[in-house]
């Protein structure tokens, strides 16, 4: 993992400090509000419906096991005992005290950690690939790359007031774990002919209320001009991108508007004017970023793991959580686990201190001090040895951490919702809970297969449902809330934006619909066929008329 | 014609603490039973200047009017959001889905 050096740590701890006293003096009454509030958003501190909420980064989704029990410490002492993963794979605090924000600063920083850019109209953490570093399919490790976006967006001047946000992901991977193509850039590496390694450039996708997908501005991009590459891509942004309205202000706005070749030539002429040189990091920062993400020194294992395979015939629950949540591993001997936050009855993406201890115990023991969040709101430990996954098991089960639920039904990306959010016009969590519930059953989970289904509480879609199997999106119709339903979105290497069936459904039905949509795809898949598959050949008619015909 | 008038409360968030307050006539209150109605025209302007006043600046955040329903049970709020922010919480058992997911095990 990435550690400080002292211009980093420097950075972190003169901004609490700077933060410290303008707290201070907002609490004095020496700064407004209105002065108050754009300095507090630039330290991630919004104010939502009933507490203000601190949303801190986690630096491409990668945490240690001593930053975890941060976080666990954070939550029990300055908010009410836990915390929420985000679709972003940051983590948010929901009932945090103003007075006490420069404190929890100082504890985030303590273990280099920071809430910077976690808010406003800049460059905002850049997410990746939960397996990075540990995937089958990968081509390159994409956390160095990261790290370089990391450290040259971070208070990068020229983009801190840019028209609106903008988020970066990286894959390094051909299956796209990261979803790219719904990012302002998603960058792909990629091998050319001449086999050298570079980027794949999407520019322009993106959710919200105008929901795109990226396409490939630049096909092959040499690596050392990557920050070259992206201050031009961002610089012809941030001089055409509208600021008249924020709904058209993204850079997808942009893009659609001038067309991808008229924006790519734009970039183009501009990356061929500018001084690269200053940009270009030297061989020596390069390799000291990329010693951090060395792989570690796994030990010579056996493929099959006798431990492993008597625990699994003695304990059929173990069984189908090793079958549902792990991961093939790059090394033999190993796997990637992954830990479901969607337990039957629980909140998507919460929790508990106890959790987080426990999940930080788990990485000590089990997964060389490293987890990673992932953008569908659970949590990954990417180095397990066969032969250990009966005792994490044990360990995740004391802590009900065990729903063998990944990428099932039950799997559900939720948004905060209007439980918590000043945004939102719909609630979202409940609504996953009832739908959780609906589905509990875990051999009709696994007889159902795949399925990503994913709920936002109003149209900024941070429940990512435009890209969900089945995707939800709460609205208020007149004061009361309603439900549009949208099928075939795809976050992947196959995104696509998912089409609504048609008028909206009230908060008590939605169970009721998905059951039929979903009883609808197993009445109607050919053998084999995941929903989305059987979604793009069956088409729209066959699902709509499973909901919407006359009872 | 004129619109029909609605009653509306003042609330926003307390400075410190991030909590939703209401204003009682006299003072900033945490709980929704306290808040006081304006029921005329000019107690909606007085609220709307009281809104924006320095005194509410030092003590309360992003201070605007709600509209409010006056039952037999007294005021209720006007919308689901505001009936959220009154109950303090979320409308689902936070606390004890959390609780639970560890007794789960």
């Amino acid at each position: 993992m990435y550690r400080y050096d002292e211009f980093d740590a420097k950075i972190v701890n003169q901004r609490v400090a700077q933060f410290r006293g303008q707290v201070e003096r907002r609490l004095t009454g020496a700064l407004t509000e209105d002065e108050f509030k754009p300095l507090r958003l630039m330290n991630g501190l919004y104010l939502q419906l009933h507490a203000y909420m601190l949303r801190v980064a986690i630096p491409y989704g990668t945490l240690s096991a001593a930053q975890m029990r941060q976080l666990a410490m954070i939550a029990e002492r300055y908010d009410r005992g836990y915390g929420h993963f985000t679709t972003r794979q940051n983590i948010q605090y929901n009932w945090p005290k103003l007075g006490d924000i420069p404190d929890v600063l100082q504890h985030l920083a303590d273990v280099e950690m920071h809430a910077i850019q976690t808010s406003g109209n800049c460059i905002r953490n850049t997410t990746s690939d939960p397996y990075a570093g540990v995937a089958r399919d990968e081509i390159e490790d994409p956390r160095p790359t990261c790290e370089l976006i990391r450290q040259w967006s971070t208070l990068h001047p020229e983009f801190t007031f840019l028209g609106r946000k903008f988020k970066i992901a990286v894959t390094g991977a051909e299956t796209d774990r990261a979803a790219i193509r719904v990012h302002d850039i998603g960058i792909q590496i990629v091998r050319n002919a001449e086999g050298e390694i570079g980027y794949r450039m999407f520019v322009g996708g993106g959710q919200g209320r105008t929901p795109m997908i990226a396409p490939v501005i630049r096909d092959f991009l040499p690596r050392e001009d990557l920050l070259p590459w992206l201050e031009a891509a961002l610089r012809v942004y941030n001089l055409h991108g509208r600021r008249d309205n924020k709904y058209k202000a993204r850079i997808k706005i942009l893009v659609h508007e001038m067309g991808a070749d008229n924006y790519a030539r734009e970039v183009e002429e501009e990356f061929a004017r500018m001084d690269r040189d200053v940009l270009t990091p030297d061989a020596e920062e390069l390799a000291r970023i990329d010693a951090y993400f060395a792989p570690p020194e796994y030990a010579d294992l056996p493929a099959e793991s006798a431990r492993l395979a008597a625990a699994k015939k003695a304990d059929p629950a173990f069984a189908r959580w090793v079958d549902q949540n792990t991961v093939g591993h790059k090394t033999q001997g190993y796997a990637i686990a992954v830990i479901s936050l969607k337990p039957i009855g629980g909140a998507p993406g919460d929790a508990t201190a106890e959790q987080m201890r426990a999940m930080a115990i788990a990485a000590e023991r089990f997964s060389l001090d490293e987890l990673r969040i992932t953008h569908e709101q659970n949590v990954v430990l990417p180095y397990v040895k066969l032969d250990d996954l009966p005792s994490l098991y044990a360990l995740l089960k004391s802590q009900g951490l065990h729903a063998a639920n990944l990428g099932l039904v039950t799997d559900i990306i939720a948004c905060p919702g209007l439980d918590y959010c000043a945004l939102a016009t719909a609630r979202s969590i409940p609504v996953a809970q009832a739908i959780a519930e609906r589905f509990a059953d875990e051999d009709r989970q696994r007889r159902i297969g795949p399925l990503a289904l994913k709920i936002s509480g109003c149209i900024n879609a941070c429940g990512h449902h435009h890209v969900g199997h089945i995707g939800i999106l709460g609205l208020d119709k007149a004061g009361v809330e309603s439900y549009q339903i949208t099928l075939g979105g795809a976050p992947g290497e196959d995104a696509s934006v998912g089409e609504r069936t048609g008028p909206g459904f009230s908060y008590e039905d939605v169970p009721d619909v998905i059951e039929k949509l979903v009883d609808r795809y197993l009445e109607i898949r050919q053998p084999g066929e995941t929903f989305l598959q059987t979604y793009r050949r069956a088409g729209m008619p066959a699902f709509k008329e499973a909901i919407y015909a006359a009872a | 014609m004129a619109k029909a008038f609605k009653p509306q409360v003042l609330t926003g968030n307390a400075l410190h603490g991030g909590e939703s307050v209401w204003w009682t006539g006299a003072r900033w209150s945490d709980d929704f039973a306290d808040a006081m109605a304006a029921s005329t025209p000019a107690e909606v302007e007085m609220f709307e200047a009281l809104a924006v006043a320095p005194f509410t600046q030092g003590l309360v955040v992003g201070a605007y009017l709600a509209e409010v329903r006056q039952t037999p049970q007294g005021l209720m709020p006007a919308t689901r959001r505001e009936a959220i922010r009154a109950a303090m919480r979320p409308t689902f058992d936070y606390m004890a889905g959390a609780e639970e997911a560890t007794r789960a095990a």
